[in-house]
Order: structure tokens, then sequence, then C-alpha cells
């Protein structure tokens, strides 16, 4: 999930007001919506995206460059690691960024090498792979059909 | 001077439209009230009754309005692709709306747009609630030949020398895959603020292993369950053409193939298995299907439906587009990017 959560939260805020709370017949019902968006104005400012996968991220990336610049040459270094601990989440995000811009010029390198390219392309391949793999355990199945119909999972 | 659009004023947008169909060499225009349709993610739709007199009679209709707002998921749009090859299709096996008008300039609402008949018939979607099948098997058949016969249609249809010849894409047969791989390339490089390695490893793929056309046909572009309408059993029309273009057939072949369509069911678009869709395709139209191809379209759709998940989630975070069904697309980002994988590696 990318998008900044500041802009996650104003449009869920956005929808409760305008598309949801003017249709909702119940007062009660009206009333726990705009609680809601009470909660969600108060929680705002005091979270961030999750720390933990975005620092395992870029220790991945660092580790999977420094892997496959002996085998790609031409690949720039990749640098000195950055001291994850200390970086709050919009750094580690930025951090992870760019470290995928490296890893976008590496997979141009290993496509075009011989079969040290082969065997970096692999790796690269498998990193990212894993990674996705890794997003999907918080990737909760998407809820089009009920979004679709506006019923419920358990209605027909 | 250029209108503003805001799908949300439907009196505005009704007087300009009754302006803009009185300016069509019609008279005595009456346009009523607009609702909107929450369909789709892209072109915004709206439903009204319309009547004019025309070569002496009074005409009555109930009228689809599509705009594509500046904003939107694809913009900025183009209505001319569309309603030319609606045009065109008119009377054609393929099951399309009646098409009025359109007009590509912002004067008139701010946004391209044309006008349409209503069809009647609901929409058959392909996520179902418990991942299941979205039909019962004599359904399945009876829609599944209709699916088949209106694409093998589509793609017999004579374009050459009809309008149909100027709506865009690409007519030449060895380069009508890497033109749509730089397309989404691009598009990918517009909406994603970082690069996607997953996706750059899929375009270079898919730049290596581009098949070469059989032929030019007509391509939809997003030919799948969701955008045809059924009645009384029967498909009623085809829609959602935004896409529309010139290029390779076996593009629609494979998009109709992505995983993403079908769920847990084994059937591609909850219709046929791969093989039976080929066979079938190939049967309608005479020329032989290369399941490569369809295989190698179906990785390229899957990387395609990836990009427009970032698409979705620039409209939503940069421009202001308020559908949180749009964010909801972000968050299936390392599904899509594990589909483009899977897929790539059956085109092997």
């Amino acid at each position: 999930m990318n998008i900044a959560l500041e802009r996650l939260l104003e449009a869920i805020v956005a929808t409760l007001r305008n598309d949801v709370i003017p249709h909702v017949g119940d007062a009660y019902a009206r009333g726990q919506a705009v609680g809601v968006i009470d909660l969600i104005n108060n929680i705002g400012p005091r979270i961030e995206w999750a720390r933990a996968p975005l620092m395992e991220a870029v220790t991945e990336k660092t580790a999977l460059l420094a892997a496959v610049a002996p085998l790609l040459p031409g690949m720039e270094a990749p640098g000195e690691a950055a001291a994850v601990e200390r970086l709050s989440s919009a750094e580690l995000a930025a951090e992870r960024d760019r470290l995928d811009a490296a890893i976008g010029d590496a997979l141009a390198l290993a496509h075009g090498a011989g079969d040290e390219g082969r065997t970096a392309l692999a790796m690269i391949v498998r990193h990212l792979h894993d990674e996705q793999a890794r997003a999907m355990k918080t990737t909760r199945k998407p809820l089009f059909a009920e979004i679709a119909s506006g019923r419920d999972d358990k209605e027909k | 001077m250029s209108a503003s659009f805001d799908p949300f004023d439907t009196e505005t947008i009704r007087t300009r439209i009754a302006g803009f169909i009185a300016g069509q060499g019609v008279a005595e225009v009456a346009v009523g009230p607009l609702r909107r349709f929450t369909v789709g993610f892209s072109w915004v739709t709206f439903g009204f009754r319309a009547s004019w007199r025309e070569a002496g009679g009074t005409v009555e209709r109930d009228l689809i309005l599509r705009a594509g707002p500046p904003n939107g998921i694809f913009g900025p749009y183009r209505a001319f692709p569309e309603f030319t090859t609606l045009r065109a299709l008119a009377g054609s096996g393929v099951p399309v709306p009646t098409v009025y008008w359109y007009s590509d300039e912002t004067e008139v609402l701010g946004a391209p747009f044309f006008i349409c008949d209503l069809v009647p018939g609901e929409a058959p979607i392909p996520w179902t609630h418990d991942g299941g099948p979205a039909f019962d098997d004599a359904t399945r058949v009876a829609l599944g030949s209709q699916f088949v016969s209106a694409l093998a249609a589509l793609h017999s249809f004579r374009w050459q020398g009809t309008p149909v010849a100027a709506i865009g894409g690409e007519t030449d047969p060895t380069r009508t895959a890497a033109v749509q791989v730089d397309t989404w390339e691009r598009l990918l490089g517009e909406w994603s603020p970082s690069r996607v390695p997953m996706l750059e490893h899929a375009a270079i793929w898919l730049r290596a292993h581009a098949p070469v056309a059989p032929r030019i046909a007509i391509v939809h572009g997003d030919f799948r369950i969701g955008n045809f309408l059924v009645d009384g059993g029967r498909i009623t029309a085809i829609l959602d053409w935004e896409l529309v273009r010139l290029g390779d057939p076996m593009e629609d072949l494979g998009w109709i193939c992505l995983q993403a369509w079908r769920g847990r069911s084994p059937h591609m678009c909850h219709f046929f298995t791969r093989e039976e869709l080929c066979e079938r395709y190939a049967a309608l139209t005479g020329a032989p299907v290369d399941l490569r191809a369809v295989r190698y379209w179906e990785a390229f759709g899957t990387y395609k439906l990836a990009v427009m998940h970032y698409g979705a989630t620039h409209c939503f975070e940069k421009r202001g587009f308020n559908d949180l069904r749009m964010a909801g697309m972000g968050a299936q980002i390392p599904r899509m990017l594990l589909q483009v994988e899977s897929a790539m590696e059956r085109a092997v």
C-alpha cells in the first residue's frame, strides 16, 4: 500500500461525509458513522505506516544489490547500507524506492548479460517474488463482489 | 471557452446536454432529469429520457450519456474512437447500443462525451461471493456461445475503408505488441512515483517474446465478463469500448484468459477452458489460433491490468478522484504483481 496515509484517511472521511451519511436513514447509525469520522480525525495524527515491513524491505534490497553487483560489470556500487533503525516510515519508504530504482537498473543489465547475468537475474526475480509473497500476507481478499452488488457476503 | 465538469451537478449537465442536442439539427428538444449510474471506474455514466422532433416526427428515447472526466483513470479521454466504432458496428454481429452524438470538445461539459441508447440488461461481474462459478452450466454454455460469437464478429469486421480506420492503434503486424508494451510502460511511468522492478522485468520479457499479429482487427481492449449486458438470456450489448483501437485480435483472446476475470473458476471469464475458447473462436473466424500467442497476450494483459492498478492509485492519490474502490485497487497490487509473474511463467 503506497498511498499516503493522510490522503487515505481524508478520502475515507469525505466518503462517509458525502456519500454515506446523507443516505443513512437511522439516526443512531448516522451518529455512529460520524463517530467513525471523529475517531479517524484523532487517530490520523498519531499513526504512520508500519516500520517493520519497510525496514525488512530496505535490508533485503540492500543485501540483494550487494550480492548481484559483482555479477554485473558496469553496475554502480550499491553504497553504504542505510541505518534503518534510525529512519522514519517516510524515510524508509523513500530509501526502498531508491533501492528499487537501483534494482531496476540491475535488471536491465542482467537481461543483457551472459551466464553471470542469468545468475543475477534469477536472484533478482526471486527477491521480487518473495517481496510480493510477503506483502500478500497482509493483503486481504478484495471485496469486489460485495462492493459491486452492495450486498453482504452472506446474502445471496 | 472550456467548461468545468462536475459529475455531481446533474442539473447543469442536463441543461448543457439539451443545448448540445438542439445544435445537432433536431428541434423541440426536451431532456429529463439525469440519474448517475455507479458502474465503472473510468467514464461517468448518466441515464435520462429525451425527446426531439426530427424529419417531421417526434422521437422519444431512454438515453445514456457517457463522459470521460479529466481526472479519470485514463484521462484525458477521447470519445471519437468509441463513438466511431459503435456507429460502424451497428447492424453487425456485435451487439452494440445505437449511438447518436459525441463531442471531444470541452466547451459543452468540460469533458469528452457521447450519447447512445439505453440498452436493457444486467452486467454479470467476474467476482462472486464465494469465488466460485458466476453461472450455472446451462447459462454458461448459452451466454458463452454469444460472448465468443460477438468477439469473432468484431474481429471479422472489415474496418478497412470505414471511419474505423481513423480510430488509431498499430497496423504493422510486427509492431502491435511492442507498441502496446511501450504505451503501458509510459503510463506506468506517469502513474507510479517510484519504479516497479517486477513490471520492468515483465516489459523486457514482453518485448523479447512479442509475437507477430496474424492480422489487424478492431481490438476492444477490455472484452470480458463485466463489460456486457444480459437480458432474458441474451447478450444485449458489449460495453466499455474506451480502449478500442486497431491491433492484434489475439490481444482480446488473451485478455479474456486473465486470472482476474475468473476467480477460482476453471473457465475463462466463467465461460470456457482456454482451449475451448480458442477452438470456438477459430471455428467462427475461420482463422487458426496460436495458443502460444494467446498465452503471450494473457501475460501482457496481466501486465496491463497491473499498470491499471497503479493508474487507479494515482487517480485516487494525486488527481482527487475520491472513489475508495481506486484505493482498494492499490491495496491489491502485490496480488497483481504475482499474477504477472505466473502469467509470464505459463507463457514461456
